[in-house]
């Protein structure tokens, strides 16, 4: 795959998906960003945004296989990762067989992640960060590409069970799906009350995708690029040399290295979409807020004061300098 | 392309658009840097001048704000060089500049580091460099780098017009009550009693007829109505002290090579040199030799003058070294002569030029001592300025401390009485007996200097000619007595009227210490 044929495929997949999803086209070219770069995304939006008809689109524009899973409080790690059943040969033996849960997808959507209980939620994290399970003491490889798309309703909270740090940490980005515009509204009731509802064509393979993320990790950064990715990443922590000012006050905990490399990575697809072989730092600005939101833990005050993460972020990116004192 | 070297790739694996444009961004750089630092040294040039010049006004600082802000728009060239001629950075630093300045989204950084190791190569890097090189033909430095005002310039220019305002205007002008203004007062106060000096000795030029002291004595009293009337620093000061010191010095010595060259400075073998006054032995052999053409114009003519005339007029031209200069001997040698054969007209001529001689050669040591004792006034001057206002007045010399008389004001009064050096009389006995007005030793303040008094010719009264006069010099130090007067307690209204007479009145200054003193033990007592 050439950095063209890239840029070719990039394209025709969000074309594809904005022929069903009006709008949202930052939340949209984050997703396949996310996708491209090997992550897993988790959208936060009220209900009726969507966000499951983004990620069911996707899945049908990539010719992967597809799975929801629809969090529920009651829900079993087995209800996911799969469960030994006992089976009976022709010979009317009885053995054991494995029957594989819906992780054993290549796009699953966990709609609702927040709602089933922490011990389920957990039951997601090797397939996540492994891309394979354990069962009953068998390793199970996920079948790649592996990508996982979790939403959560970020208002109802009354029987949910947010979700343990680490768990969200795996999550490449945490993208918020904002409210259409008038216009955008506009469009989605023209499109979904007529006759005809637009269908997503098939538009890349799950080699297509494989190359696609193998040629991103072979965007070059420079020293400089990394250094303030770095540098981003540790202003988040307040005990730090150099952490940003809100994060000092209001933060607890920042962003861990899985961030800064969730970044580069990201960064990394973003430079091939916009046409370039090299990180730029416009790539980590735009990216830092989806890529570091989630990883940034508020301390009591910042809990009390209300303080949205975004704008801790944001405060980071106003106080690290790209070039450092060097230069 | 510095930083490559040394890292196995070189200049030559950068593609050449890439290298012209670092070229012109470096450029680019060093010279917006330049002009930014000059701007800034000139800002911080202009603002310490500006503290110095308004300091003056209170310390007495012998830098000049002027001088500062010389300094410093030097100092800001300096820097202008220097900016431009310091590297601005290594070449991945350039290139960083580049990226920033020019939009590149750090294509040329990353397409340097490549080539310089410093990043690791992908499949990619080869289309990375590629893609920067062509940026890097289609950008604008021109553009990116636009002719900009450096920030800060209307702040420096704002405050170099202020310092050069402030130190064109400034100097000279003194807050009351500071040092900066002590010292301008003891400025004019010097200034005043270099006019007196200089008065002095236009006075004595005139009165002696000596040439170089009379051209000197305008140019003392030019520089003293400066030193007065116009708002002179210190350093200014010192310098046009310096300045006449060094002219005085020069008219003193022409004076003196014309003594030497005529002998009249050779001291005699029994006298020490430092105790040597050759107006003195002048003065003497003037004496001398008036007296002998005196009884040598009472010889009748045709007869022979008596014994004692010829032998005295043959030990005078008989003297060795250190007597009378050799023309003057040689005068004297031949009216002996002209005695011996009777021609008394003609030895009265030869002693006639031989006086002569003597008294030009009297006028010039008068012309030296005049601008000697001018010289050391103003160093005097120079040197109490320079130790500021805490320098003792009592330091002066005696001679620097005689006052003349009042002159005579044009209208045809007298002026109003002066103190020393042209001053206010300074508050002395007449108002400390004042009634009601505090004691005495509050009024007087510090005691005055003892009386000293310059030495004053002698010469014998009596008439020319007759009986034998002797006259001999007395070497040494001049011997201090006290006013004997006798002290008297009066009255205030009797010490008013003194003061009144006073300062109507004409008293030689040489006695006008001692009518002060007198009246000053008066108080005391």
């Amino acid at each position: 795959m050439t950095p063209e044929t890239f840029l070719e495929t990039f394209e025709r997949l969000r074309r594809e998906v904005q022929r069903v999803i009006v709008g949202h086209e930052a939340l949209i070219e984050e997703v396949l960003i996310a996708m491209l770069a090997g992550g897993h995304v988790l959208l936060e939006g009220v209900p009726g945004l969507g966000k499951t008809l983004l990620v069911r689109t996707l899945a049908q524009t990539l010719d992967l296989r597809y799975s929801r899973i629809q969090f529920t409080p009651d829900l079993m790690p087995a209800d996911i990762i799969g469960t030994n059943v006992v089976m009976q040969d022709a010979a009317g033996r009885r053995f054991f067989d494995f029957q594989r849960g819906p992780i054993f997808s290549q796009i699953v959507l966990a709609d609702e992640i927040n709602r089933a209980t922490p011990k389920t939620q957990s039951a997601l994290l090797e397939a996540m960060q492994e891309h394979a399970v354990t069962a009953a003491g068998v390793h199970y490889p996920l079948e790649e590409p592996f990508f996982v798309l979790a939403t959560q309703n970020p208002i109802e909270m009354e029987g949910t069970y947010p979700l343990p740090e680490a768990q969200v940490d795996r999550f490449l980005f945490k993208l918020r799906v904002a409210f259409p515009t008038p216009r955008d509204l506009v469009t989605i009731l023209d499109r979904t009350t007529g006759p005809a509802v637009p269908t997503p064509a098939r538009v890349a393979t799950a080699a297509d995708v494989l190359a696609m993320q193998a040629l991103a990790r072979e965007v070059t950064v420079a020293s400089h690029v990394k250094e303030y990715v770095a540098r981003l990443v540790r202003a988040t922590h307040p005990e730090a040399d150099g952490a940003a000012s809100m994060a000092r006050r209001y933060l607890r905990y920042g962003a861990s290295p899985r961030g800064a490399q969730a970044l580069l990575l990201a960064g990394k697809v973003r430079a091939l979409v916009h046409g370039r072989t090299n990180v730029a730092f416009e790539d980590l600005r735009a990216l830092a807020l989806p890529a570091l939101r989630h990883r940034l833990i508020l301390n009591f005050e910042g809990e009390a004061e209300g303080i949205d993460p975004d704008d801790v972020v944001r405060n980071v990116l106003e106080e690290v300098p790209e070039l450092g004192a060097r230069v | 392309m510095d930083a490559l070297r040394g890292t196995g790739p070189t200049a030559r694996d950068v593609p050449l658009p890439l290298r012209r444009l670092l070229r012109r961004v470096r450029w680019a750089v060093a010279r917006r840097r330049a002009l930014d630092w000059m701007v800034q040294t000139t800002a911080v040039a202009a603002g310490a001048s500006l503290v110095v010049t308004l300091l003056r006004t209170v310390v007495a600082l012998d830098l000049s704000g002027l001088a500062v802000l010389a300094g410093g728009l030097g100092a800001a060239l300096l820097a202008w060089l220097a900016g431009l001629l310091l590297p601005v950075g290594d070449a991945v630093a350039v290139a960083r500049w580049a990226d920033r300045w020019l939009g590149l989204r750090e294509r040329t950084s990353t397409a340097l580091e490549l080539v310089a190791g410093r990043t690791r190569r992908t499949t990619l890097a080869g289309r990375t460099l590629e893609d920067a090189t062509e940026a890097a033909r289609h950008v604008d430095v021109a553009a990116a780098f636009p002719r900009r005002t450096p920030p800060g310039t209307r702040r420096a220019a704002v405050l170099v017009a202020a310092a050069v305002a402030a130190a064109v205007v400034l100097p000279g002008i003194t807050v009351p009550g500071t040092p900066a203004h002590r010292v301008a007062e003891q400025i004019r106060r010097e200034g005043r009693r270099l006019e007196e000096a200089a008065r002095r000795l236009e006075q004595r030029a005139r009165t002696e007829r000596i040439p170089e002291a009379r051209r000197a004595a305008p140019e003392v009293r030019d520089v003293a109505r400066r030193l007065q009337q116009e708002r002179v620093t210190r350093p200014e000061a010192l310098a046009r002290l310096g300045a006449l010191e060094a002219r005085l010095e020069q008219a003193r010595r022409q004076v003196q090579e014309r003594l030497e060259e005529r002998g009249a400075l050779r001291p005699p073998p029994d006298v020490p040199a430092d105790l040597f006054r050759p107006q003195h032995r002048l003065e003497r052999q003037v004496r001398q030799l008036r007296e002998l053409a005196a009884r040598l114009a009472q010889t009748p003519e045709g007869e022979q003058p008596r014994g004692d005339l010829l032998q005295r007029l043959g030990e005078l031209a008989q003297g060795g070294e250190g007597e009378l200069p050799a023309e003057a001997r040689r005068r004297v040698e031949e009216a002996r002569r002209q005695a011996e054969r009777g021609d008394v007209v003609g030895a009265g001529q030869a002693l006639t030029e031989a006086l002569q001689e003597l008294e030009g050669l009297e006028a010039l040591t008068a012309d030296e001592e005049a601008l000697r004792q001018a010289q050391r006034q103003v160093a005097a001057s120079a040197e109490r300025i320079a130790q500021g206002p805490g320098a003792a007045p009592e330091e002066e010399s005696p001679q620097a401390a005689r006052v003349d008389p009042p002159a005579r004001a044009p209208g045809g009064e007298r002026a109003a009485p002066r103190g020393e050096g042209g001053a206010e009389p300074a508050e002395g006995p007449h108002e400390g007996v004042q009634p009601g007005r505090g004691s005495v030793e509050e009024k007087l303040g510090a005691p005055t200097r003892r009386l000293d008094a310059a030495r004053a010719r002698s010469r014998v009264r009596g008439q020319e000619g007759t009986g034998d006069v002797q006259s001999g010099e007395l070497v040494g130090p001049a011997r201090l007595t006290r006013v004997r007067t006798p002290l008297v307690r009066v009255t205030a209204a009797v010490v008013r009227r003194a003061d009144a007479y006073l300062a109507r009145v004409r008293v030689p200054a040489d006695r006008r210490a001692a009518v002060r003193r007198y009246f000053e033990r008066l108080a005391q007592r």
